[in-house]
């Protein structure tokens, strides 16, 4: 999710183009050209700006319903023919550009530290305590399966190491035994009341990922 | 030692005149398509594009409207001074580029959009509930994209609140 302001004026995007299976955009006002992955224009009067991102949030409709009654949502297009609810497994199918089978990961950067989890690894070992840039962050997976999110395992200087409880399933730090919603919320305990900092991720292809963020090691091993 | 009428050598050079203004006018309008193409070429999925591909392909797409509706009005002032059917042939490619030209081709395939409506969550019957959204929360006020609406139209410009945003996918 990007902000349109640029030093001070709204932009207007649209689709121009593509580069290497990434999406170029260009704005109205100047005729710039924006990679969208990145944000960051490549060619025209504003080439070398950043779009600043805005923080979001990649859940299911279930969970974003529970937690935000009051929000509103973009509504189809009924003259449009959206792709069913099953379009990315059909995607899946299709090869990445070096020809591997495409695997989504979920990448975050923190401190300049660029770091990538293969989806599979994070349902199976959920909640996972790791460290990216020197920064403890923790990744919970929803229920379902599909919904990411990640936090900094930290409460004001504690560091806090996350598990399930086997009876119920519910996240708990091990410090001191407060549970956690997957809002980051903690519910019950003794830091009843307290939330965690939110870190940005992306879900993505490994390939997409991998060419704009470079330097991330895909962690498998985890 | 003969003669040829002066005629006759005047007769032939606006023959000459004539065949060289045509080629002319063919190799301009080639010139024009191979705008237009150029940068539709350089967007398909399978080219791994290289930074020079994308300046020409940006050079071509901002070129091409101007020389498209320049090539139509020369073509067509031809077309009134000497008629014939290889002019208006012309005439007609060249109208057919200045049109294009102005078609943002890529939008239209992969179905840019301009705007969109809103509702409650509550109403919104579009998607599943196990379906994904993207959502995004600005001093209080939350919106949810579906990610099957940002999958298909790619990106959409929108507000909420005082933020002006581009949810993309």
């Amino acid at each position: 999710m990007w902000d349109r302001a640029v030093e001070g004026r709204i932009l207007h995007f649209h689709l121009v183009g593509l580069n290497n299976q990434n999406f170029i955009m260009a704005d109205e006002e100047t005729g710039s050209w924006w990679q969208q992955i990145s944000g960051e224009c490549i060619l025209g009067p504003l080439k070398g700006k950043r779009l600043s991102r805005i923080s979001s949030d990649e859940v299911t409709l279930a969970t974003w319903k529970t937690e935000h009654p009051e929000s509103t949502a973009v509504k189809f297009d009924s003259r449009r023919g959206y792709p069913g609810s099953d379009w990315e497994k059909r995607i899946e199918r299709v090869k990445a550009p070096d020809g591997a089978p495409r695997e989504l990961v979920v990448g975050v950067e923190l401190h300049g530290v660029a770091a990538a989890y293969p989806l599979a690894a994070l349902r199976e070992r959920n909640p996972l305590n790791v460290e990216v840039g020197g920064a403890p962050i923790v990744f919970v997976v929803d229920a379902g399966g599909n919904s990411v999110r990640c936090f900094v395992r930290r409460v004001d200087e504690q560091v806090l190491e996350f598990y399930r409880r086997p009876e119920d399933g519910s996240l708990i730090d091990s410090a001191t035994g407060s549970a956690w919603s997957f809002a980051g919320h903690a519910t019950a305990g003794k830091l009843a009341g307290r939330s965690l900092e939110p870190v940005q991720n992306t879900k993505d292809y490994w390939f997409n990922w991998q060419r704009y963020h470079p330097g991330t090691t895909l962690r498998r091993r985890i | 030692m003969s003669m040829v009428p002066a005629g006759v050598h005047q007769a032939q050079l606006a023959n000459e005149t004539a065949e060289a203004i045509r080629k002319l006018l063919l190799g301009l309008t080639l010139l024009n398509i191979s705008l237009i193409v150029a940068p539709l070429l350089v967007a398909l999925p399978p080219v791994r594009q290289t930074p020079g591909m994308l300046v020409a392909a940006r050079a071509a797409g901002k070129l091409a409207p101007m020389m498209s509706a320049g090539l139509a009005v020369i073509v067509a002032i031809r077309m009134w001074q000497a008629p014939s059917a290889s002019t208006l042939a012309i005439l007609l490619v060249a109208i057919l580029c200045a049109v294009l030209s102005r078609i943002n081709l890529m939008e239209w395939v992969f179905a840019g959009v301009r705007g969109a409506e809103t509702v409650r969550i509550g109403e919104l019957h579009d998607v599943d509930d196990t379906d994904m959204i993207i959502g995004v929360v600005i001093e209080g006020q939350s919106r949810a994209y579906p990610v099957r609406y940002l999958a298909y139209h790619h990106m959409l410009n929108d507000r909420l609140g005082a933020a002006a945003l581009l949810p993309t996918y």
